[in-house]
């Protein structure tokens, strides 16, 4: 095993903790305009009409555009169903009418408020259950017509634009064979990310129709390629740079806002043209998270073995569809769960709706699935009067297992039962101390992940040695906080064997000279990106020796790289030092023996394809990870009021790069996710608007709902065969079985059965004091 | 509509005229370039936008910058002169209590401004100074760590 050399601190801490980490707000140029944007106020309408005539002759307006100001510019990742700014109709309350240019953002602050809209407000539907009835309205009516990057299988005349079908085995037989069958329904709202930094972008268009952006993206390559694509020009013409991302967790994947900034830009050429969100901006018109109804229907035996599985899964996708279809797919293929089920019978749909559009968040899929899947498994358990980790433990998947994609499961794909026994042995030997009127609760879940990718998601990595025989590499993979580069500087120097103080890693992105990498999203960096500068290592090494081989008039074969030197094999005393000859040996009369060592390396996935349209089986997944979460929970008699005493999780990393950051992940990920478990809730009024758009009404954890709570994390090292030194991707994983763990334990302390998120003090409160369960 | 005010920031006098609208946030990060003090909310939820006000933690983007007329502000970038800072540093290192890093200098302000209160901060005395501050990043583990290690 090899030992990664261990960082004493994040490679960006010293700016961050001053204030010197430059974010997007941070950035600006003379001459900058700001954009503001008017938002619709209906959750559906159509556009009659818009005057600007008043507006556009105020001091200090340079224009405004609305959506009579575009021609074919569609926004089309997956399916072009969006333009950047409405055209005739909006569909979300929030979504961009018109957007004023103004060197004062006072100026066009007054000016937004002197544009006239006129409205025609159609009935509307915020949740995906009303909106696949048949008299909801339509959202899209002709979406029959739009063009489609890939078939995603719609449903005509319908608000279905996306329907996922996984199918294994026989599921009618395995209903009959049962000796019970347990259906239920699991909810879990809309979020918010909430990344403590909203989004931002600043556009300039030059004379020579090439754009200059700085984003807020985590996709700084994707998003150059749609906004090329919108455009119709070439992808080089497009720069988008990013550096310091103040949270992304998926939020700031794909594009929100930069193709509206790039759209507005383009007006005013030869000016940077900056779009900011406000916080309120943020909750209503950049994307949104999760939001499924999940259906289970399960056929298990008396002794506890799954015979089959029935599942419906529907996603109240928003008002665009793009950024959400392969969540439809990762929630379709995962929503059984880690266990080995012979029969199954999936249908996942994306369904839109009136409110922003659903995209990325941390655990994607995942989390919405694991909700119904784990509190499934520990109703049965009551049903059947058996103890739930032996259900579990009885049908988890094992090496030789065949998942529900039609993938054999391999011993390298991580130690699940492993995982399992270390959280449930830790919640026994957690002692409590019981106090008048409260009761406890210890709750527990099991949980898998999979990235889910373009079968040609590639990553790069690029490698320069200096003539002082430092390192400088530039890889693939945004920094948002993950501490992605410093695990990368600890990759590269222990791969070249060097110390870390003569690696340096290059921090931000400019797509016209970084290394591609396709998205910073699905825990992918460490393992991908790592998996680059591998490349480019061993290419580099290649190369060292190559110059050495002329210098000592040797084969290159007979050569032994050791990373300050590169010896003979066979005998150590003939050698000559890496910084004499990583630039060309120079010899004293002068002449140059050897090359400049640099390089570059690349990773793309290896035999992954699209499912089967009929069965929806097939190498969709690149990887595995697999993991357990528990917590222990005091809930107050009187109030219903929970406490978080303990969270837990143990997790097979592969191979930990680096102990510290990798705990902070896991740790900031099942944080997050106590927020969708406990408080976090998008709300829509009557009219469609949503009522929670700021943090007083939108909960998220605070330092005092943890200050008391005792973390555990623990790593499990299975190396993963493609992973730098083993490693898999942790960052997502701490959110993945965090719900049902709460909902869990709410039921053992409780002998309540929730099945809604989030699971609100208030909640908890009228269900415990109700005779049968509630549907709240 | 504007007032022309007096006010040390940094422990630099300024004679600025500011817009009875601005708020302080603004009149730092906009008009002084002083961008180390985060915007996370601008409705005074997130505590990303603290300073000192007269050696008080306040949040800066519902401060309006004419009330800062006769009073001294202390934000991040004047913080590196004060004797806490290194600590403060020192301890957010090494305890990893930085991921994104955007409400970082918020917490920094308010755990300064608790050592101003108290040179032995007790449990209560932390949560009542970080409570208030939001991270979407570390589940405050790292953060508590940090500065349970000035104590
Ligand atoms: S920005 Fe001031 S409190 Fe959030
Ligand atoms: S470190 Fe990202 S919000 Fe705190």
């Amino acid at each position: 095993m090899v030992d990664i050399p261990q960082v004493e601190n994040r490679i960006d801490a010293n700016k961050k903790i001053s204030g010197e980490a430059e974010f997007i707000d941070d950035i600006s140029f003379s001459n900058m305009l700001h954009a503001l944007v008017l938002r619709s106020p209906h959750a559906h309408a159509e556009i009659l009409a818009i005057d600007i005539n008043e507006v556009q002759k105020l001091e200090g307006i340079e224009k405004v555009i609305t959506g009579r100001d575009i021609k074919d510019e569609i926004i089309n990742i997956d399916i072009g169903d969006h333009y950047p700014l409405a055209v005739d109709k909006v569909r979300f309350e929030g979504e961009p009418v018109a957007v004023v240019l103004a060197q004062d953002k006072w100026q066009a602050k007054k000016a937004l408020n002197s544009i006239k809209v006129e409205y025609n407000v159609l009935p509307h539907t915020v949740k995906a259950r009303e909106a696949i009835k048949e008299d909801s309205p339509l959202i899209h009516p002709d979406q029959d017509q739009y063009n489609r990057h890939l078939d995603t299988n719609h449903h005509p005349n319908s608000n279905i634009f996306r329907h996922y079908k996984l199918r294994k085995g026989n599921i009618e037989k395995a209903f009959k064979k049962a000796d019970k069958v347990i259906e239920n329904r699991f909810d879990y709202p809309q979020r918010s990310h909430t990344q403590m930094e909203t989004h931002g972008a600043i556009a300039k268009w030059t004379s020579d129709q090439e754009m200059i952006m700085y984003a807020s993206t985590q996709s700084p390559f994707f998003v150059r390629t749609a906004i090329a694509d919108m455009f119709k020009v070439k992808a080089t013409d497009i720069i988008v740079k990013s550096g310091y991302l103040g949270g992304g967790f998926g939020g700031k994947s794909d594009v929100s806002i930069e193709p509206l900034t790039a759209f507005a830009a383009r007006f005013v050429p030869n000016k940077y043209v900056k779009l900011k969100l406000t916080r309120e901006e943020a909750f209503n018109a950049s994307l949104i998270a999760r939001g499924a109804e999940v259906e289970l229907k399960t056929a298990v035996r008396k002794d506890g073995k799954i015979l089959g599985e029935k599942a419906k899964i529907y996603f109240s996708s928003g008002a665009y569809g793009s950024t959400s279809v392969h969540i439809v797919t990762a929630a379709g293929h995962n929503c059984t769960g880690p266990y080995e089920i012979d029969n199954i019978e999936v249908d996942s749909y994306g369904v839109y709706t009136n409110t922003p559009p659903v995209g990325a968040f941390r655990g994607y899929g995942h989390p919405e699935v694991h909700w119904a899947k784990e509190r499934q498994i520990h109703i049965i358990a009551n049903e059947l009067g058996l103890d739930e980790d032996e259900i579990r433990i009885k049908n988890m998947l094992k090496p030789g297992s065949i998942n529900a994609l039609g993938q054999k499961i391999e011993k390298e794909n991580g130690d699940l039962l492993g995982c399992y026994k270390k959280i449930r042995e830790r919640l026994d030997e957690i002692e409590i101390n019981q106090k008048p009127h409260k009761v406890y609760g210890k709750g527990i879940a099991a949980i898998m992940k999979s990235p889910v990718m373009p079968t040609n998601s590639a990553a790069s990595a690029t490698l320069r040695f200096n003539e002082e025989g430092t390192v400088d590499i530039a890889c693939s993979g945004s920094e948002m906080g993950q501490g992605t580069k410093t695990a990368m500087q600890q990759i590269a120097s222990a791969a070249l064997k060097l110390p870390l103080d003569k690696v340096k890693i290059k921090e931000d992105i400019s797509t016209d000279n970084s290394p591609y990498g396709w998205q910073t999203i699905g825990s992918t960096t460490t393992w991908k990106a790592g998996r680059a500068i591998m490349d480019a290592v061993r290419k580099a090494i290649d190369k060292l020796k190559e110059n050495a081989s002329l210098v000592l008039d040797v084969n290159k074969e007979d050569l032994e790289y050791r990373g300050n030197k590169i010896v003979l094999s066979e005998n150590e005393d003939l050698f000559v030092n890496t910084d004499q000859i990583c630039f060309g040996y120079l010899h004293d009369n002068g002449l140059v023996k050897g090359e400049p060592v640099q390089t570059y390396g690349t990773y793309m996935p290896k035999g992954l394809t699209y499912t089967d349209p009929k069965t929806g089986q097939g190498n969709a997944a690149a990887e595995w990870t697999f993991g357990a979460q528990g917590v222990v929970v005091e809930i107050d008699k009187e109030t219903g009021e929970l406490k978080l005493l303990n969270m837990m999780m143990a997790i097979d990393a592969g191979k930990v790069i680096n102990p510290k950051l990798a705990r902070g992940q896991v740790i900031g990920g099942m944080v997050q996710e106590m927020g969708g478990a406990l408080t976090e809730e998008l709300r829509y009024g009557k009219d469609g608007q949503m009522r929670n758009n700021s943090f007083t009404d939108y909960k998220i954890p605070t330092p005092l709902d943890l200050y008391d709570t005792d973390f555990d994390v623990y790593f499990f090292e299975t190396p993963e065969p493609i992973g730098p030194f083993g490693a898999r991707g942790i960052a997502e994983h701490g959110t993945v079985g965090i719900a049902p763990a709460f909902g869990n334990a709410i039921s053992n302390a409780l002998g309540i059965e929730l099945f809604k998120l989030p699971l609100s003090n208030q909640k908890i409160f009228l269900n415990m004091n109700k005779e049968g369960d509630l549907y709240v | 509509m504007a007032k022309t005010i007096n006010t040390i920031i940094n422990n630099e006098k300024h004679e600025i005229e500011v817009p009875y609208q601005m708020s302080l946030l603004e009149l730092l990060r906009e008009e002084l370039n002083m961008t180390g003090t985060k915007e996370g909310c601008g409705n005074g939820e997130c505590g990303a936008c603290t300073v000192l006000l007269d050696d008080l933690p306040v949040r800066s983007c519902i401060i309006l910058a004419h009330e800062i007329d006769q009073k001294e502000v202390v934000t991040i970038e004047g913080l590196k002169n004060t004797g806490d800072y290194e600590k403060i540093k020192e301890v957010f290192m090494a305890e990893d209590a930085v991921q994104c890093g955007f409400c970082t200098p918020g917490f920094v302000m308010a755990v300064k401004a608790l050592l101003n209160r108290t040179k032995y901060p007790n449990d209560q005395d932390i949560k009542e100074a970080l409570g208030g501050h939001l991270c979407r990043c570390t589940g405050y583990e790292a953060i508590h760590k940090a500065v349970k290690r000035l104590v």
